[in-house]
């Protein structure tokens, strides 16, 4: 038996891979027997068939079948479908039991429907029986094309299929992602075969814009009592779209009921003044609701104005409105924030926008303004934006992709100043400005603990020496703070009789490598850029020589994309090191990740050094 | 055991001195409990908060819950300016309903809420919420200031009662009770009142500032719920309501029936034991609460034909197959998870969320925890152990004690072998015996993504920079042994300086990572003691010797022990590390003697081992 065993584990992928026409409700032998997926054994459970079918009467029909391989792929026996009826869901559970396949259909009572939000249903299925080595079959129905099909999952696929047919009452667009191969059977026909599990690893922008998939994007449907039409088949046709649009374009066009105070303001402003005067009255008077959003909401005026409160676009299109009134040359910038995945050029999808900037063209170069959150400044614009390039509308039918990750950089000048008077225990004066998106990183920290000295233990638990005295001075119409501290260094020296060794770097931003997996099959994304400078300068006792000093050092990845440069100079009884780190580019392709790992590791090993100090006697 | 509405506040860390902030003020608050008769019950809440700013706006929103049994009869919402001025009245058209589910379980529990989608600050918000409920088995709880910097003026409980209704409550941090006979004589008022509470500031951890506060517990006398009529003025009482709403559900298909028959007879433990694999073998946890299923298991029928229930239905599920082979069990009701704060003993009420099974054995108690299907019997870990449950027995039911895993069990060890070159990286072997209540790790095991395996693994080493290039897990269910094997690439590990590198004995992890305690609540629960048995061989990279080594040293406290030992062997190094901390809770003084114990560890955690290259 234990032989038979083996011998099917071997043989079994040529088995799953071979079939095609796959039966509902029929599975093998061979299906039910594999124990473990050869090609990942770690595989908790896998697609063995998925099978998507778009009909000419506007039918979408899935197949879909799954192994359970362990207790945790148990999880895959729970589903939620957001289908209009019950009857369109029918599935099976098949086990082996001595030796016999037992095939279980999935009973009406086990689907619940759900009230997820008002009036806004799902279906939940538990499937019955569901062990280690089940196998399940799902088969369900809906109307109309899904937003996407993924050829890839998080678990093993060994094959998937979609056919769609072509219809003149549906009419779609499609656009492929990811990295996996899909190979073209026949006109309008895909598959793919043996596709490795998605690995979610960290650094990536957002996972979804690496899954192998189609995203849809349905141009018309004309079906007898229902018509849609959508225009947007290019991005300037998306500026047409949304500058004609009630709830966007015709926003801009009307200051509402900010007229008046326009009108005042207008009269004696300069540009400057207009621009700081409508970003800040709309910044400090409007609280954000959490919402990110491309188009107002309902009753927007009403809502700036009595309630204080609104979406993103509530604020940051009523902004653009009272620039425009105020004769301010300004522009909406439409973007997908972070978390909604990349925008692509190529294709128009007005769907995939979520968000929208102002952006105002000055003397000085165009700026982006974001009026939602208190902690931002003119040209300074949250994490949640930084997701490659913007469509700037510059009018109907016409704009330009605009960089989001090129204007802000996050920025810490520091200066240390470390006594070696007492060798036992020098301390170590402190004085850091931060600025920009390092500031919106610090102030949301700081929020945290509230006062100086609550913050004071926390950078202790972070450094790792007595933080004494602390000191912050914020600035928030500059997005700028700067610290004041004094530090203990009793932690980062090491004794060791005739020598003294030092840490200098212990106020150093850089922590450890992000990069621990051995490999990737993801673009790397650092977020944003970075610039880091510090000088440390060290005065020494006169019974305290400097035994070597380490070397300097000035690296850089192709292209000045990462550059790193320690320094270390020496002046009588005063020691100085320069240190900078900066990302100048923020996106590497996949194929750099072991020369960025080993470039971090290279900082790592140079910033570990201490500096080794011999006592006269 | 419904999972009821639980307010999660985050803990913030806050300075001992100076004045409470204040985010908002309950100018007044009046919950009134109307109990109408043993199926009836209509609580009203009545309140208006001034909220001041940005920090105190979750506490303009309605949030609370309703199901089957308790639904929101009416609803207003008034805000106000900071002059008074009514802005908008906010109706029951407003509320927004959502499911409590996740994507395992299902329910006819909906959050209702209402956010006031106002933002000029200061303003007020009033509410006047009724809730009317068809039957009950908990009272609310009125805690008039439930969390931190939000001050009170004025706030009053009042329960009505039928004049021959007997009200069970427990007052906390007050004396103000008061009774009066109203409706002619039909029924009593019990009311209470507190006054001027001001804010308090978050340098308490939660659990002792809700320990402070002035709060009553109600609780009925009698009760029906969906026509089961209870009584809980002992445990006794409530034991027996519960075995009745529970009993003639242990039905078993032909199939399990004839596989109990064709069991060989075995004593107690085995049987137990086979019969415990069976459950875990053929089912998962699936939670479908609907309507009395909050309370009620689902039929074993139910279980057996599915494969999957929560834990009231499997619990039931494997109680009827232990009934089928003669064999005697009873349900323990309790208050779960790791955290969980204890149950109040003195006052039989429905204190529990979660059921699971004890067989009496002899002199012994098998616990059966039936919502894993991973874990052996009679492993109950942090869900459970250490805590006051009640022993569900017909006529006899009462609070007993579950077990408590104490140092000698909750042993961690590790055992590394480092293999470093002369440029202080290294390559690492570890294998990790997980025993006692580290069992609980097997879960993330068996349930993480491997996303989620990876996060975790990588969150227990804290090297700058390392990767991580082997893992392997192992476990023996039957035992409670997990073991896991980790290969390691460090840079850096030994600090490198001219011709010598240096290390530090607590290379594996800092204590840190096992005790960090709070510096501003000045509080340190320790709920579980446990032991670090590490044993770390180093190989010395070729042509290097040691220069410097510690002494090995040992500390014994109250708190608990630490011992190193480090040797030097044939160009190996081996250290012999062993922490045992006890179970205990410090505050104030014993906070300060815990710090100084640990600091005491670290300090000989990191005395330098100091090598240099041989000459």
């Amino acid at each position: 038996m234990r032989l038979i065993f083996h011998l099917l584990v071997i043989v079994s992928p040529l088995i799953l891979s071979a079939q095609k026409n796959v039966k509902f409700g029929d599975v093998s032998l061979a299906e039910l027997q594999l124990q473990v997926y050869d090609q990942d054994s770690s595989a908790s459970a896998v697609v063995l068939y998925d099978k998507g079918e778009f009909k000419t009467n506007g039918e979408f029909t899935r197949h879909r079948r799954i192994k359970i391989l362990t207790n945790a792929g148990k999880s895959y026996a729970n589903l939620a479908l957001n289908i209009p009826s019950k009857g369109n869901i029918s599935a099976f559970v098949f086990n082996l039991e001595n030796g016999q396949i037992v095939k279980e259909k999935l009973n009406n009572s086990s689907i619940y429907s759900e009230e997820i939000f008002d009036g806004f249903h799902i279906y939940k299925i538990f499937l019955p029986n569901v062990k280690v080595g089940s196998v399940i079959d799902i088969r369900y129905m809906h109307y109309g094309i899904p937003f996407e099909w993924r050829f890839q999952e998080t678990i093993p696929v060994v094959y998937n299929e979609l056919k769609l047919e072509r219809t003149q009452y549906v009419i779609f667009e499609k656009q492929q992602r990811g990295f996996g191969e899909i190979e073209k059977i026949a006109e309008n026909h895909y598959k793919a075969e043996n596709v490795p599990a998605f690995v979610i690893e960290p650094n990536v922008s957002h996972y979804s814009n690496y899954i192998t998939k189609f995203e849809f994007q349905l141009t018309k449907i004309t079906v007898p009592g229902y018509f849609y039409e959508n225009i947007s088949t290019s991005w300037p046709s998306i500026s047409e779209e949304l500058m004609e649009h009630y709830r966007f374009g015709q926003i801009i066009e009307n200051s509402g009921y900010l007229k008046d105070s326009i009108k005042i303001w207008n009269k004696k402003l300069t540009e400057d003044e207009k621009i700081h005067k409508a970003y800040y009255h709309m910044r400090d008077e409007i609280s954000w609701n959490n919402q990110n959003r491309l188009f107002v909401s309902q009753f927007q005026n009403k809502k700036l104005k009595n309630e204080k409160q609104g979406s993103s676009a509530d604020i940051n299109l009523t902004l653009i409105a009272m620039l425009k009134a105020m004769d301010v040359e300004v522009y909406p910038v439409i973007l997908s924030t972070r978390e909604n995945g990349l925008l692509n050029p190529l294709i128009p999808n007005l769907w995939k926008v979520n968000y929208v900037l102002a952006y105002v063209i000055t003397d000085k170069g165009g700026i982006y303004l974001d009026a939602s959150d208190k902690n931002l400044v003119p040209g300074l614009i949250p994490q949640k934006c930084l997701n490659g390039n913007g469509w700037l509308i510059l009018g109907s039918n016409d704009g330009q992709w605009v960089s989001l990750n090129s204007s802000n950089v996050a920025e810490t000048y520091q200066m240390v100043n470390i006594f070696m008077t007492d060798v036992q225990s020098p301390v170590a004066e402190v004085s850091q400005k931060i600025s920009s998106l390092k500031y919106l990183e610090w102030i949301k920290r700081y929020k945290e603990f509230e006062s100086d000295d609550r913050f004071r233990i926390h950078l202790k638990d972070k450094f790792q020496v007595d933080v004494e005295s602390y000191q912050s001075k914020i600035k928030p119409e500059k997005a700028i703070v700067t610290e004041v501290f004094n530090a203990d260094l009793d932690e980062a020296i090491i004794d060791l009789g005739q020598e003294l060794l030092l840490d200098p770097f212990v106020f150093c931003g850089f922590a450890s490598n992000p990069f621990k997996s051995v490999d990737r099959t993801a673009p790397i994304d650092l977020v944003s850029k970075l610039r880091e400078r510090s000088t440390i300068n060290i005065t020494l006792p006169d019974n305290l020589i400097v035994g070597e000093l380490p070397k300097s050092e000035a690296i850089s990845t192709l292209n000045k994309g990462i550059v790193f440069v320690v320094n270390y100079s020496q002046l009588g009884n005063k020691l100085q090191i320069q240190y900078t780190f900066e990302i100048n580019e923020t996106v590497f392709p996949q194929e750099d990740y072991q020369t960025l790992k080993n470039f971090y590791s290279h900082i790592i090993d140079k910033i570990e050094q201490p500096i080794r100090f011999v006592k006269k006697t | 055991m419904k999972n009821l509405l639980y307010i999660v506040l985050i803990l913030c860390i806050q300075e001992a001195t100076g004045q409470a902030r204040e985010f908002a003020r309950i100018n007044k608050e009046t919950l009134t409990v109307d109990i109408k008769g043993q199926e009836r019950l209509q609580v009203t809440n009545e309140y208006s908060i001034t909220i001041y700013n940005e920090a105190g706006y979750s506490s303009a929103h309605f949030i609370d819950y309703e199901d089957q049994f308790r639904k929101l009869s009416s609803f207003v919402m008034i805000i106000r300016d900071k002059a008074g001025k009514k802005i908008k009245s906010i109706g029951s058209g407003k509320i927004m309903r959502f499911s409590l589910s996740q994507s395992f379980e299902t329910g006819d529990a909906n959050y209702v809420a209402v956010d006031p989608e106002y933002k000029n600050f200061p303003f007020t918000v009033e509410v006047t919420a009724v809730f009317d409920q068809k039957g009950f088995l908990n009272l609310p709880t009125w805690i008039p200031r439930d969390r931190f910097n939000v001050s009170v003026d004025a706030s009053t409980l009042k329960v009505v009662i039928p004049f021959d209704y007997r009200l069970r409550f427990k007052e906390e941090n007050l004396k103000s009770h008061n009774v009066e006979s109203i409706n002619k004589g039909k029924s009593n008022l019990h009311s209470w009142t507190v006054k001027d509470l001001s804010a308090v500031e978050r340098d308490v951890t939660y659990k002792s500032f809700i320990e402070d506060q002035p709060k009553v517990y109600l609780a009925p006398s009698s009760f029906v719920l969906d026509g089961y009529v209870g009584k809980m003025i002992s445990w006794e009482g409530f034991g027996d309501w519960f075995l009745e709403l529970n009993q003639n559900r242990n039905t078993l298909l032909p199939g399990t029936m004839k596989m109990l028959d064709d069991l060989p007879n075995d004593d107690v433990e085995t049987t137990v034991a086979t019969l415990y694999k069976y459950m875990q073998d053929r089912t998962r946890y699936v939670s479908i609460q609907l309507g009395i299923g909050g309370f009620q298991s689902l039929p074993a029928k139910f279980v057996d034909e599915r494969g999957y229930g929560e834990c009231k239905a499997l619990t039931n599920y494997m109680k009827a197959m232990l009934h089928y082979k003669g064999i005697k069990s009873n349900y323990i009701l309790a208050k779960a998870g790791q955290d969980a704060s204890n149950i109040k003993n003195e006052f039989p009420s429905n204190q529990f969320n979660h059921v699971f099974l004890g067989v009496v054995d002899n002199q012994d108690t098998i616990f059966l925890e039936c919502t894993s299907q991973t874990i052996p019997p009679n492993y109950i870990g942090t869900f459970t152990d250490d805590r006051h449950v009640l022993w569900v027995d017909s006529a006899r039911s009462q609070i007993i004690r579950t077990p408590v895993y104490d140092e000698n069990e909750n042993v961690l060890k590790k055992n590394a072998n480092l293999n470093l070159d002369e440029n202080g990286n290294a390559n690492l072997d570890l294998d990790v015996n997980y025993n006692g209540i580290f069992f609980d790790k097997s879960s993330l095991f068996n349930t993480y993504t491997s996303e989620q395996l990876d996060d975790y693994n990588l969150s227990q080493f804290d090297y700058r920079d390392f990767t991580i290039t082997n893992f392997e897990v192992d476990q023996n269910v039957n035992l409670a042994e997990l073991n896991c094997k980790y290969t390691l690439e460090i840079q850096n590990l030994a600090k490198k300086v001219a011709d010598r590198l240096i290390l530090v004995p607590a290379m594996l992890q800092p204590m840190d990572f096992y005790i960090h305690p709070n510096e501003f609540t000045r509080y340190l629960e320790i709920r579980r003691g446990f032991t670090l048995d590490e044993t770390i061989i180093v190989d010395l990279p070729e042509n290097f010797r040691v220069d410097v080594k510690p002494e090995s040293e040992a500390i014994s406290t109250q708190f608990g022990n630490y011992e190193i030992n480090i040797s030097y062997e044939l160009n190996k190094i081996r250290i012999l590390r062993k922490v045992i901390i006890k179970k205990g809770s410090y505050e104030a003084d014993t906070f300060d003697a815990f710090l100084d114990f640990k600091k005491k560890i670290e300090k000989l955690d990191n005395q330098k081992i100091v090598l240099g290259k041989k000459t």
